[in-house]
């Protein structure tokens, strides 16, 4: 009977708790709307994701179609973006090379904060001589700036997407482990984990449950912006003959693939930066919005 | 004039996020030379406000000064020149801050942020500064030694006898404590309040005490004002106010002391909460908390009275000589 | 103080030969024999062996790895390029002046004006020169550096024909490069200071100093700069790692023989000395500009001066 009670309890206490919670992500999502710039971030992202997902299928040309006496034409009604070194349409190219572009963002940024916050929450929980150690070694993995290590990492494992994704992946880790770690210690003296540590948590649950949730806000902004520099970091490495490598149609292997031909056909450079810029711009508008939305306090 | 210091009808707002805070709503006050106001009331009531627009250094972006006069020594502060104010700041009036952890310069010696001042309005000399800035600091009860120090190097009761140095350093005449003892330590609140009074005393200077700590008022004030809502809901002298208090809400806050005197077991509070003021409700500010509210109290101001800023028409009634009310029901 | 400092050294140098061992590792996990890379496929394998024990890849790799660290550390030698057989440190030395003078002026200028630019937007907050100077600076901050260099040379050498697309033959040639390397840089640095700048804005002792009576140009200067220095040095060392690796790219953008562009060759030509000491080179400069960083804020905010002088801070 008593623990029937009990039990019905904690789960009063969990419906009332996941009440809260969803009101809270209600409140969270309320200002992230209200933010304007938010607003337009979410609005251009939405349409670049949609656009690079279904427009390849649209598009009247197969992503090899190509047609010599079309090399390196300029924009017509046929190809509105005109066509590429090879005769192929750009537009086509440029839509089935987001997906590329989009998803080495993405995974190579939510990897290396994954492990960054894990590794920031291993030292900062644990303490002592694991976290002497963990933040030297990071203070040393960071003394090579990000971009260097990830060109040394990219001619180290070659031209892959896998080996791309991993260079990229690596520069980014000690920031956020550090950050993590800052926002680890100043949660630990507080109450809540005693009151866990008190009614012996294990520490794995203390570490997860209860305090990754109150340290990963920040990271949350530091991923989203960072899924924007990736794109640039990974265009970077294609135009210096890194990473992705034409006849990929990543956006950085297109630009590396018009470099030659900058002063005579100048949209083969252009349509694929503008492609890269608009979309870091979207993913930066809505990283901003992000930070204004979680926390009040950081509004710039 | 008779009185030292005069505020007619000030009407201050604010702006955030596009929307109107009415901050303080036509409030008048008088202070006579040598003498100290208290005000009193809830925090956001506006005392802040008050003091800082007596000084003219509101945040010019988000606050507006919409009406009213704030005359001192006969001359009206809200007309003078941005100019003419860097003169008067400092020197004739001075500010003892809320929170002196914050209110000093991290990056300045104490010592610098007291002769600053002295250097804009007492002398030129820069040595003649820095000695008259450990002078100063020996007022306040810190040694002369410590003016080479930065404020981390202070606790938070140093600090705030730092800032009245600061204050003190060129004689106002006029001094505008805003709550200096709230963010202290209870032992540490004593011996600051005492040490306002004697410098108070000792150098004549006028005071405008914001409190919302009845016993500090009992203590140091000569008048009293009650601020709720941006408006002055009852004024007189300390006498008035605590033998004979009138308006429901100073019955309220009188209310909520403790008392040693009735044997009585529980404390009295005020219903509710203060009014939204970015909506403050019609007639007087205080009825939905009243308890003697009836809908006479819920009348609507007319037009002009709302286009020069008063929110409220109740009107400010003197029911003996110097006490002053604003409720419609006063004396019955 | 003094002992902080030394400290710093000493850890500097620990970080050095961490980089080294870094770079030297992954440039040896690079697939290849360098010697048939050199040679060719064709080159008999004696030729080879007799390549490959100049070159010493014969060796096990801890050998050859402390035997670089010996080398550079002890002796001060980055060793001969593979391929063009050159000294990599007089090499070193001759373009170091060419990836000064871009580091340099793009330094000064991401500070100077993106300083300015951030002051600027938060003293205007909310109006439109506010918006305008976020909204510029969000677009150099979102475009890939290299390739708003790319469309500046289009409009600049090719349009407008006003300055030479690449090279370093006269003093021209160095103004793009500056420029374009400090944009992104200027970008970022004009995004901090705001932020930094309208939180002392808002800051309690401000009100103080107005309460002086002191007038609103001295207290910007006294009062405000000062405290929004702090995060605006932090965000000129996070723009300077940016300007270092940057110049990799601009370099070869513009064709410029900087070190950035010596390195990026030796990468492609798989030449380990030359990476290992652009690297090394590459470290060294950002741990030194770090370390300056730190001792401004020390000499700016006494409150770090003291955490330093106790020996409670250490990066």
């Amino acid at each position: 009977m008593m623990a029937l009670m009990n039990k019905m309890k904690t789960e009063k206490l969990e419906t009332v708790e996941t009440a809260r919670k969803s009101s809270m992500l209600l409140e969270f999502c309320r200002r992230l709307i209200k933010s304007g710039s938010a607003k337009l971030g979410l609005f251009l992202m939405l349409f670049i994701i949609l656009a690079c997902v279904i427009g390849p299928y649209l598009s009247p040309y197969d992503i090899n179609w190509r047609d010599a006496t079309l090399m390196r034409a300029g924009p017509s009604a046929e190809h509105w973006l005109g066509c590429d070194t090879l005769g192929r349409d750009m537009l086509t190219r440029l839509l089935y090379g987001g997906q590329y572009s989009l998803l080495m963002g993405l995974l190579s940024a939510v990897i290396g904060s994954l492990l960054g916050i894990a590794v920031g929450l291993v030292a900062g929980y644990f303490g002592g001589m694991t976290e002497t150690l963990i933040m030297r070694f990071m203070d040393v993995w960071s003394a090579l700036p990000g971009m260097l290590l990830c060109i040394l990492v990219s001619a180290a494992m070659g031209n892959g997407f896998g080996a791309t994704v991993l260079a990229l992946t690596i520069g980014s880790i000690p920031g956020v482990a550090r950050m993590t770690r800052g926002q680890v210690l100043s949660e630990r003296s507080r109450e809540y984990i005693e009151a866990a540590e008190s009614i012996n948590c294990s520490k794995l649950s203390i570490m997860f449950k209860h305090l990754l949730p109150n340290v990963i806000q920040p990271s949350i902004v530091i991923t989203t912006m960072s899924v924007g520099s990736t794109i640039n970091m990974a265009a970077s490495l294609s135009y210096i003959g890194l990473g992705i490598q034409p006849p990929s149609p990543e956006w950085g292997a297109m630009l590396a693939d018009g470099k030659g031909y900058i002063m005579s056909d100048p949209h083969l450079i252009a349509v694929p930066g503008i492609a890269i810029a608009l979309t870091v711009f979207a993913i930066n508008l809505l990283g901003d919005g992000l930070r204004d939305a979680l926390d009040p306090k950081l509004r710039g | 004039m008779k009185n030292f210091l005069e505020i007619n009808d000030l009407v201050v707002e604010y702006t955030q996020n596009r929307q109107v805070v009415h901050a303080v709503n036509g409030v008048s006050l008088k202070l006579e030379k040598g003498k100290t106001l208290g005000l009193v009331g809830e925090t956001g009531a506006g005392k802040t406000t008050i003091a800082k627009s007596i000084m003219r250094i509101l945040p010019d972006v988000a606050a507006y000064i919409r009406g009213g006069e704030v005359w001192l020594d006969g001359e009206n502060l809200l007309e003078k020149s941005e100019d003419e104010m860097y003169s008067i700041r400092g020197s004739k009036i001075a500010m003892i801050f809320q929170d002196p952890m914050t209110a000093l310069n991290p990056l300045m010696t104490v010592g610098d942020q007291i002769a600053e001042v002295l250097l804009l309005h007492n002398t030129k000399d820069k040595k003649e500064a820095m000695t008259k800035a450990g002078d100063m600091l020996e007022m306040v009860g810190i040694p002369r030694e410590r003016y080479i120090e930065y404020p981390h190097q202070f606790s938070g009761g140093m600090k705030q006898r730092v800032v009245i140095a600061m204050a003190l350093a060129c004689d106002p005449e006029l001094l505008l404590a805003d709550e200096p003892t709230t963010a202290l330590d209870v032992t540490i609140q004593a011996q600051v309040l005492d040490m306002i009074r004697d410098l108070r005393d000792k150098l004549g200077t006028s005071m405008i005490l914001i409190t919302h700590d009845l016993g500090v008022v009992a203590e140091t004030c000569d008048s009293v004002a009650v601020i709720y809502a941006g408006q002055v809901v009852e004024s007189g002298s300390k006498e008035d106010l605590f033998d004979h208090p009138t308006h429901p809400y100073t019955k309220g806050l009188f209310g909520s002391l403790p008392s040693m005197a009735v044997g009585e077991k529980r404390l009295h509070s005020i219903v509710g909460l203060p009014p939204d003021p970015t909506n403050l409700p019609s007639g007087c500010s205080f009825w939905p908390r009243c308890p003697y509210a009836t809908e006479a109290c819920k009348c609507i101001p007319t037009e002009e009275q709302v286009n020069v800023g008063v929110l409220s028409s109740i009107p400010n009634r003197e029911i003996t000589p110097g006490h002053f009310v604003r409720c419609i029901k006063e004396g019955e | 103080m003094g002992r902080y400092v030394i400290k710093r050294i000493l850890w500097l140098i620990v970080i050095l030969i961490a980089a080294a061992v870094v770079v030297f590792t992954l440039m040896y996990l690079v697939p290849g024999d360098p010697a048939e890379l050199l040679l060719g496929v064709e080159a008999s394998e004696e030729v080879l062996a007799a390549k490959r024990a100049e070159l010493g890849t014969d060796r096990p790799y801890i050998i050859q790895l402390f035997d670089y660290l010996f080398n550079v550390f002890l002796r001060f030698d980055f060793g001969n390029s593979w391929r063009y057989r050159v000294e990599v440190m007089s090499e070193l030395g001759s373009r170091l002046p060419r990836t000064l003078i871009i580091g340099g002026f793009g330094m000064i200028l991401n500070v100077v004006v993106g300083t300015v630019l951030g002051i600027f937007a938060a003293t205007h907050e909310g109006k439109w020169q506010d918006s305008l100077t976020m909204v510029l600076a969000m677009v150099f901050v979102s475009a890939p550096g290299f390739w708003v260099a790319l469309m500046c040379i289009l409009l600049f050498a090719q349009e407008l024909r006003w300055l030479p697309p690449s090279g370093i033959s006269s003093w021209t040639c160095y103004i793009m490069p500056v420029v374009c390397g400090a944009l992104g840089g200027i970008a970022i640095n004009a995004r901090q200071s705001r932020s930094a700048m309208l939180e002392v804005i808002r800051a309690d002792y401000i009100t103080t100093a107005r309460a002086k009576g002191q007038k609103e140009k001295v207290v910007v200067r006294k009062h405000m700069l000062p405290n929004a220095m702090m995060p605006i040095i932090t965000g000129v060392g996070g723009g300077l790692a940016h300007i270092v690796v940057g110049s990799a790219v601009l370099e070869q953008v513009f064709s410029i023989p900087g070190i950035g562009q010596y390195m990026l060759s030796g990468v492609n030509q798989r030449d380990r000395p030359v990476v290992c000491g652009c690297v090394i080179f590459f470290a060294g400069f950002t741990g030194v500009a770090m370390l300056i960083m730190d001792l401004c804020y020390a000499f700016l905010d006494p409150r770090i001066k003291a955490q330093y002088a106790s020996g409670r801070r250490m990066r």
